[in-house]
């Protein structure tokens, strides 16, 4: 007796990440056609925060997910979750994008700034399964923003336009050594506030 | 500040998670972590991190079209041959997908980006379908498996330079070295007592560029008889372009990214320009 298509779509729809990418590596494209229902949007995000326009941010998006043809294999569940694994991946891809462009920076492009619109970690809260993962990243999002302006300025530049510290030390003209402090005291901060909760570090049991 | 003193290096972990170190000192970090099973640990924490901070980016709205387009360049993908890897799947019945209904204008006039939106944009997206799955091919490509023979052919036509292999840490068990041509146009490292993988993992070549640019050079396995060749990118005098080549252990397809290892240093190559012989052509 064949299975209903609406019991089908159902089995996908309610799947895990890990599920859908086993499933796909089998060569279940309706396993990767559902990924992309699912994750898309947030991909996207991640992509224009990046570039700063559609057309660029659909063309990363997309081809995100045609390479987890290639890629899905080399996810392993024992390192993280699949999403952070994704969007970084899509942030690699976007800023490899940016370069090939000349990465024009955008207007935004040095601030982690809330003012105006809600971020990712609060959008997908209603989704992500993993209760302490959820108020982890939140409480990571809310502690970049209690940072010194500084540090968050230099930490945008590196991660979302894939600047150096040597470019970052040019682009608002100042010194070298200024640059790498505010990273790396800001990303210390973080560190800790990762940390600081049931997290466990690389190699610790769950 | 003595830039390749262990101290310093640790403080430079937290901006390489991020992807934003200089190439010089990314060159001294990755030597770092081939040593250091600290610097590994400390940096797998702020990859933690940095993997989070993705979750900062404003929550902007997707176009309504990004599924429908999607299924198009699915569509188009088929006609492409995939990868070995990917082809290499169960048999069964094929996969049925409810596609959505096609959009449908409600007015008469249909707009230029309408047009270009449902015409160029397939065809823009096979081209780049295609060039991703070239780039894709060149990154996860096996590396050729005639190592035991170019060496041998190295030996016998002269070696000009000889480069041990600097065991990563925990692979003092690992031995070997790169041979360089007299005639400069081809190279193979021989190395010994490389781990046989099991179906779930490869080793990956890297070559990091003068320039301090680092790419894959490719997948390979461990070879026969506890005794491995690979055989490095070498054509048309190019190995003074690179500064080092390193091998280090991934998932089965490689690494995720294109420009970054994740699994242990196996070892590493140091190329010494001031060595290297004059390409002779040909």
């Amino acid at each position: 007796m064949t299975e209903q298509p609406s019991h089908r779509e159902a089995s996908y729809r309610e799947a895990s990440d890990l599920d859908l990418l086993n499933r796909l590596q089998a060569g279940d494209e309706a396993a990767l056609v559902t990924l992309h229902t699912r994750h898309a949007s947030t991909v996207y995000a991640v992509a224009y925060r990046v570039l700063g326009e559609q057309m660029s941010a659909e063309e990363v998006t997309q081809d995100t997910f045609l390479r987890l043809w290639q890629k899905g294999h080399s996810f392993d569940p024992a390192r993280g979750a699949f999403l952070p694994w994704l969007l970084t991946i899509t942030r690699r891809r976007a800023i490899d994008r940016l370069r090939q462009r000349g990465r024009e920076i955008g207007a935004r492009a040095d601030t982690f700034s809330l003012d105006e619109e809600p971020y990712l970690a609060e959008q997908i809260a209603g989704n992500e399964p993993d209760r302490e993962q959820r108020e982890l990243r939140q409480a990571l999002v809310m502690a970049l923003h209690e940072l010194p302006a500084e540090q968050q300025q230099a930490l945008a530049l590196a991660y979302f336009s894939g600047m150096t510290h040597s470019d970052i030390a040019a682009h608002l003209e100042l010194p070298l050594g200024t640059v790498k402090t505010r990273i790396r005291l800001g990303m210390q901060k973080l560190r800790e506030i990762w940390f600081s909760g049931d997290n466990p570090k690389p190699g610790e049991a769950a | 500040m003595n830039a390749t003193s262990p101290e310093p290096l640790y403080d430079l972990i937290p901006a390489y998670a991020l992807g934003a170190l200089d190439s010089h000192e990314r060159a001294a970090v990755e030597a770092l972590l081939t040593a250091d099973e600290a610097a590994r640990a400390l940096l797998d924490e702020y990859r933690q991190v940095a993997e989070a901070l993705v979750f900062a980016a404003p929550a902007v709205a997707a176009p309504d079209h990004l599924g429908e387009d999607f299924l198009r360049r699915l569509e188009a993908s088929r006609t492409v041959q995939l990868p070995a890897a990917r082809s290499a799947v169960s048999g069964g019945p094929a996969p049925v997908i409810d596609r959505p209904a096609p959009v449908r204008r409600a007015s008469a006039a249909v707009s230029t980006a309408y047009r270009l939106r449902r015409y160029l944009l397939p065809l823009a997206a096979a081209l780049a379908i295609l060039v991703g799955l070239v780039a894709a091919l060149v990154q996860t490509r096996r590396l050729p498996d005639d190592g035991e023979h170019l060496y041998a052919f190295i030996l016998a036509d002269g070696v000009e330079l000889r480069v041990p292999i600097t065991p990563g840490e925990g692979q003092d068990v690992l031995v070997g070295e790169m041979i360089v041509a007299a005639r400069g146009c081809e190279a193979v490292i021989r190395v010994e007592h490389l781990p046989v993988l099991g179906p779930d993992a490869t080793y990956q070549l890297w070559l990091r560029g003068v320039d301090g640019a680092v790419a894959s050079g490719g997948l390979f396995a461990a070879g026969a008889g506890d005794v491995t060749y690979i055989v490095l990118p070498v054509e048309d005098g190019t190995l003074e372009q690179y500064a080092s080549f390193g091998v280090s252990r991934e998932p089965a397809g490689g690494s995720p990214y294109e420009d970054q290892p994740t699994g242990p240093r196996m070892f590493l190559v140091e190329v010494q320009h001031d060595q290297l012989p004059t390409y002779e052509g040909g």
